[in-house]
């Protein structure tokens, strides 16, 4: 009982820290079958003016994807059926006024912000296999802004700002 | 409290120590563990505040208390406090100003200018070295516009070295690679265009800067052209790749670089200042709290000795001479705290030696208080402002009322208890003049008192002491040894001619009487019998004081009482007399000498029947009560009772107008010889109550 209590804290402590940016309308079950389950999520997100304006001083920004699939348990923490982090990179070089966008080992240029936030909002495809054994399963897709790789001087505000997240779909599968 | 401090202390300081060596360094202060570093300052700030708070709290508990030194300890604690905060403050305004100003100065509106030209000279460098690149582009192809397909690599190559290009490229509409020009080994997938390029190009001219992640800047030109050969009319596209030099690429991208570091810094200049400040207000806080402690500590510490000292000095007010403070070191208060003690040790036995005296002078005044309350004369010893100073038990007895209340009064208060006791205040009051002794007799309830007045002490510190004696047995057995000497006198010269009075009077009347006629017969004859009766009467008078003055030789043996009485109450078989016995025990028997107890029961029922009531008839009540060590008698009438005034069992003391008055005075006899008492007194409706005492 008391661990259900804390668990309950926890939801609603995480959910206070990121009720400005859950949303529950942007991923969609594109297929499914018995071995795997294809998804489809926008991110559907609109730069921030203070991140913005720290891209535009050509401060390099990484971005984590993490998606996690948890499945629910009642009385205990639930059990992560899935986790996966990747990485992202924003870059500007003001020297060129070029604007680019690493995604794995593949790189992208962009003459202007709008572009590259368009190239982020594009429809992205994930496909999970091998979580259809159970119900009760949340998906989880967050984009935040990974602060270790921050300049250490962006590192220096004792409260995290809240362009750090940059978006956190939840769909329950 | 001093372990409590010294941890605080070597906390506070470490803590301070590692606050102020991390923001030497940036990168720690941007990391989490200074964050964490800050929030335990902060937790142990709260800490110690608490901590100063509950101490400050319990000091005004204590001033609130009057709790010896406790408003010294608040005085000093203010004045250390602030002796320190005052400076600090300065201090601490002072150097977050620097601080700020510090942190202003770095982001300086050259240094960015600065950087800005730096960037923009690099941009316009690149525009130029493009502009360049480009027209060679535009002559290149003009050149290649004019030559032959077959020709194309050696013209490209011909013209590729004359404009120094470092990669060139042909191709066709199709991407097909129809000459290659490179001063290195050339990726043909890495340099061929994409779909955009192409279409860009398809505009009249393309081209784009672009930097390889190993940090080389690269000039990239799409240069369409328009070939007839054989009349045929073909489209090829110029590619031309042109690194930047080294030394320029290099320059550009270090100011690039730097350029951002600086904007990341001017990001962070808000919350430097903030972190600054935030670490600043802890180390002040730390260093005030800190401060605090030490001057409550320090504080407590100080005015501790005469805290001790204070209570030390309230004990010995209390009368605890054994309170001994320890040292308290070599310095000044040691020195007081030496001095304090060894008055304290000289206090004790001081005060052991008076409490020694006390006790002797108490045992002597106990030795004479009972010296006073067992003496046979009743004292009162009256200060020099007439005040009753002392007295004992047997002055309030004789005096009937109790004189230890008038203690510490003036004499003359006396005076409420009766008006007979004027003539002892006269006496004292007019013993103003110098005198050594006075004396006074007061008749006072059947008693005679001898009062003595002497004086005690010199000059104006004289006491004078009255000495009360009850001399009424005294006076008594010199007035009865009197009657003795009187009563045996006239026994011895009067009994012995009576007998011959009175035969002689009968020999008259027998010899005479017949030689004379009738009537003088009878006169004879009355005169005769008068002088005969008068001689009984004489012969029992003198039989009375015979038996009065004879000596007290008793003959004892044991007999019962009841038995004796009821044998008197036959005797007295009369009319107008009832006598009653009441006893609880048929049998109580006394030693004693029958003879005289039994004429003393006969004097007292005598005397209470005389007494009675005229047209009365006499009631007596006879009680015997028999305790554990006394035997006691009533005889209680219903007669006329006595005069209080008299003592009744005086010689020739009589209400009686036939009496002698010698009855009650041989029954007194009677019982002093049996070692008993006998008192009477009237009863509260009529008759009196004569009781006779014996004790075992």
């Amino acid at each position: 009982m008391m661990v259900y209590f804390l668990k309950s804290l926890v939801k609603i402590s995480l959910a206070w820290i990121f009720c400005l940016n859950i949303s529950h309308a942007v991923i969609v079950i594109d297929e499914q079958n018995l071995d795997s389950t294809k998804i489809k999520f926008v991110l559907d997100y609109e730069l921030d003016n203070d991140l913005k304006k720290i891209i535009d001083k050509g401060i390099s920004i990484h971005i984590l994807e993490k998606i996690t699939v948890k499945r629910e348990n009642k009385y205990f923490f639930d059990n992560v059926v899935f986790k996966r982090i990747k990485n992202f990179r924003i870059e500007y070089h003001p020297l060129i006024k070029k604007f680019y966008f690493f995604e794995e080992n593949e790189k992208f240029s962009f003459a202007e912000l709008n572009e590259l936030v368009s190239y982020i909002n594009k429809p992205r495809y994930l496909t999970l296999e091998n979580i259809n054994d159970s119900k009760n399963k949340e998906l989880t897709v967050t984009w935040e802004i990974d602060q270790k790789n921050l300049p250490k001087s962006l590192q220096l505000s004792l409260k995290k700002p809240k362009w750090m997240i940059i978006k956190s779909l939840k769909h329950n599968l | 409290m001093r372990y409590l401090l010294t941890s605080a202390l070597v906390i506070s300081l470490s803590l301070l120590v590692i606050l102020i060596r991390s923001l030497s360094n940036s990168d720690f202060i941007s990391s989490e563990t200074f964050q964490l570093l800050l929030k335990i300052n902060l937790a142990f700030v709260v800490l110690l505040f608490i901590f100063i708070a509950l101490q400050v709290y319990r000091l005004f508990k204590e001033v609130k208390k009057e709790v010896t030194g406790s408003r010294l300890t608040l005085r000093l604690v203010i004045s250390y406090s602030i002796m320190i905060i005052v400076p600090l403050m300065v201090l601490y305004f002072v150097s977050v100003n620097f601080l700020t100003k510090s942190i202003e100065s770095w982001f300086n509106v050259r240094v960015e200018s600065a950087l800005e030209s730096g960037l923009n000279i690099g941009q316009k460098t690149l525009d130029i070295l493009r502009k360049d690149v480009e027209l060679k582009s535009r002559s290149i192809s003009y050149s290649l516009s004019n030559s032959k397909i077959k020709e194309f690599n050696p013209v490209l190559s011909d013209l590729t070295e004359k404009f120094d290009i470092y990669d060139a490229m042909i191709i066709d509409e199709e991407n097909r690679i129809m000459a290659i020009s490179s001063k290195d080994n050339i990726e043909i997938d890495s340099v061929l265009p994409d779909e955009q390029d192409l279409i860009l190009a398809n505009t009249g001219f393309h081209g784009k800067i672009d930097i390889t992640q190993e940090n080389i800047i690269f000039l990239k030109t799409f240069q369409p052209y328009i070939l007839i050969d054989d009349k045929i009319q073909k489209k090829f596209y110029l590619i031309i790749t042109q690194k930047i030099p080294e030394s320029i690429s290099e320059a550009a991208l270090s100011v690039e670089s730097v350029f951002e570091d600086y904007q990341a810094l001017t990001f962070s200049r808000n919350s430097l200042k903030v972190i600054y400040q935030i670490t600043l207000s802890i180390i002040l806080f730390l260093a005030i709290l800190l401060s605090i402690s030490l001057a409550l500590y320090f504080s407590r510490r100080f005015t501790m000795p005469l805290s001790i000292l204070s209570e030390a000095t309230q004990s010995i007010a209390k009368g605890n001479f054994k309170k001994k403070i320890p040292d308290q070191g070599k310095d000044e208060l040691g020195m007081l705290v030496r001095s304090f003690n060894t008055m304290t040790t000289k206090l004790e036995s001081a005060n052991k030696t008076l409490e020694l005296n006390r006790q002797r002078i108490e045992s002597s005044r106990n030795f004479l208080e009972s010296i006073i309350n067992n003496m046979s004369s009743g004292i009162i010893v009256i200060d020099p402002k007439s005040n009753i100073r002392l007295t004992n038990k047997l002055a309030s007895k004789l005096l009937g009322f109790n004189l230890e209340l008038l203690i510490g009064q003036r004499f003359n208060q006396i005076l409420e208890y009766g008006a007979q006791f004027e003539e002892i205040v006269t006496l004292i009051n007019k013993s103003k003049d110098s005198y050594k002794e006075k004396a006074l007799t007061l008749k006072f309830k059947r008693r005679i008192l001898s009062i003595q007045l002497t004086e005690q002490g010199t000059g104006k510190n004289k006491n004078k002491i009255i000495l009360i004696d009850d001399i009424s047995e005294i006076t008594a057995a010199q007035r009865n040894e009197a009657w003795s000497e009187v009563a045996r006198r006239l026994a011895h010269e009067i009994k012995n001619p009576l007998t011959p009075i009175q035969l002689s009077a009968e020999r008259i009347d027998h010899k005479f009487s017949k030689q004379l006629e009738k009537n003088d017969q009878t006169i004879l004859s009355d005169i005769t019998k008068t002088i005969v009766n008068q001689v009984d009467a004489i012969k029992k008078m003198v039989n009375e004081f015979t038996e009065y003055s004879r000596s007290p030789e008793l003959t004892k043996s044991e007999i019962n009482l009841v038995d004796l009485l009821n044998e008197l109450v036959n005797l007295f078989q009369k009319e107008d007399l009832k006598i009653k016995i009441s006893s609880r025990s048929k049998k109580i028997n006394f030693t004693c000498d029958e003879i005289k107890i039994r004429q003393v029961f006969v004097n007292l029922i005598n005397n209470a029947y005389e007494a009675k009531k005229e047209d009365n008839s006499c009631e007596i009540e006879i009680r015997l009560r028999k305790t554990r060590n006394a035997l006691i008698l009533n005889f209680i009438d219903n007669g006329t009772g006595v005069n209080d005034d008299i003592n009744i069992f005086e010689p020739y003391v009589t209400t009686k107008k036939t009496g002698t008055g010698l009855g009650l005075a041989v029954v007194k006899k009677i019982i002093d010889e049996h070692d008993g008492s006998i008192t009477i007194k009237n009863n509260k409706i009529s008759g009196a109550n004569v009781e006779i005492h014996f004790s075992y």
